[in-house]
This record gives structure tokens, sequence and C-alpha cells, in this order.
């Protein structure tokens, strides 16, 4: 089971919609690129020292197998998936910052030209409030 | 000592970057790293990869571990 890098972003986006646990798994497997086994290895190790810790008798059964964690993982993307099926946050974004790459190209080609030709300069400076807008906009959008 | 060799996300959010590392798998999370071998930009259309393929050969022939992921960026590279 490789990463693949598509879930990377919508857990960045929609993240918190998942559980505590979900999102740790998810973390781990998509930015840490741990195995199945090493996920479930670090977390029946959490859990051992949370049972040692409260004093309370190790338990056989509270533990989470690779298949587990794998589980976990797959019923997570699913709540990702349906997220951006519904809201399409990731899509919208991507879009946005595409016609704002277009927008700013045409912005410092305008100023450029209006330069060139020598035109009033309420153009040169509109041209360059319009590329430093879009600019504005493009960070607020990619956060 | 059981080396791997993974990726590490870095960039900002919404904007994964991953660097290829060589680290000691029993500190997956820590992030100390023995050597940085190369990148991978998901982001890129189509996304690049650049992996140091001498140093990713000798450690695979020392015996470090490329998880599924860096195997499959490895082979897609033609370096496997």
């Amino acid at each position: 089971m490789a990463v693949d890098p598509k879930f990377t972003v919508l857990l960045d986006v929609y993240g918190n919609i998942l559980t505590e646990k979900e999102r740790a798994m998810l973390d781990y497997y998509y930015n840490d690129d741990l195995s199945l086994r090493e996920i479930s290895d670090n977390e029946n190790a959490e859990r051992r020292e949370r049972r040692s810790a409260g004093g309370q008798p190790l338990r056989e059964n509270d533990t989470i197998t690779r298949q587990g964690v794998r589980d976990t993982i797959k019923r997570a993307e699913a709540k990702l998936l349906s997220m951006e099926e519904k809201l399409g946050l990731v899509r919208k974004r991507s879009e946005m910052l595409g016609l704002i790459a277009d927008i700013r190209k045409n912005a410092e080609k305008a100023a450029v030209r209006a330069y060139q030709t020598r035109a009033p300069k309420e153009i040169i400076t509109a041209a360059s409030d319009i590329d430093t807008l879009a600019e504005k906009l493009e960070e607020i959008i990619s956060g | 000592m059981a080396v791997k060799i993974r990726l590490r996300r870095m960039g900002s959010k919404g904007n994964p970057f991953y660097r290829v590392v060589v680290a000691d798998s029993r500190y997956p999370r820590d992030g100390r790293f023995i050597e940085e071998i190369g990148s991978y930009d998901p982001m890129a259309n189509p996304s690049a990869v650049k992996i140091d393929a001498d140093k990713a050969k000798a450690w695979i022939a020392n015996g470090a571990q490329p998880t599924d992921t860096v195997k499959s960026l490895l082979k897609k590279e033609g370096i496997l």
C-alpha cells in the first residue's frame, strides 16, 4: 500500500472532521510514511504505557493489529473523500489558484506594456495594483 | 540498527513536499535522520522526483529498507 498524495491534501483541509485517532493514524501514514505495522506497534506501545501509568493490569485484547490500523485508515479516507465530494474545497482551491496565477500574469503583462508604450501613469499603477491584490488573494487561499 | 529509507513531509498546509531520508527505524517520528538523499514534490505536474541514485543504491546494498512509497518512487526513477 503506497502513499497517495491526494489524501495528504485532503487531510490538511478536512482533518478536523475525523476522530483524534483517525487523524493521528492518517498523519503517521501520509506525513511520516510509517508502515501499518509501525503504526500498530507504536499504538500498542502507547496503550501499554498508559495502562502501566494508570496502575492497570495489561490486557491481551487491548491491542490493535496491522489490519485494524488498515481498517481505521480506510474508513478515515472514505470520510475525507465524501467530504470533498460534498464541499469540493480542494478542487475549488486549486482552480482558484490557477485563475489567480493567470490574473497575475496578465496584470504583469499589462504593466510592462503600459510602461513600454508610455501609457498614463494611472494605468501602470492600476495594473501593478491588480497584481498586488491578486497576490494577497493567493496568500489567503493557500493559507 | 535497522535503517529505513522513508519520506518525510515538509511544505505548508495543503501544499505537501517530501524529503527522501535515510533514518533509524526505531525513531520514526523524532525528526532525526542520517542522510537526505532526495526530494519528492507530488504537487508538481507531473510530480517531481529527485533521488541520488548512487546513494540510494549504496544504502540499499547496506541493508536499508525503503518504504512501499519510496520503493515505488525508486522504481519510477529506474533506480530499482
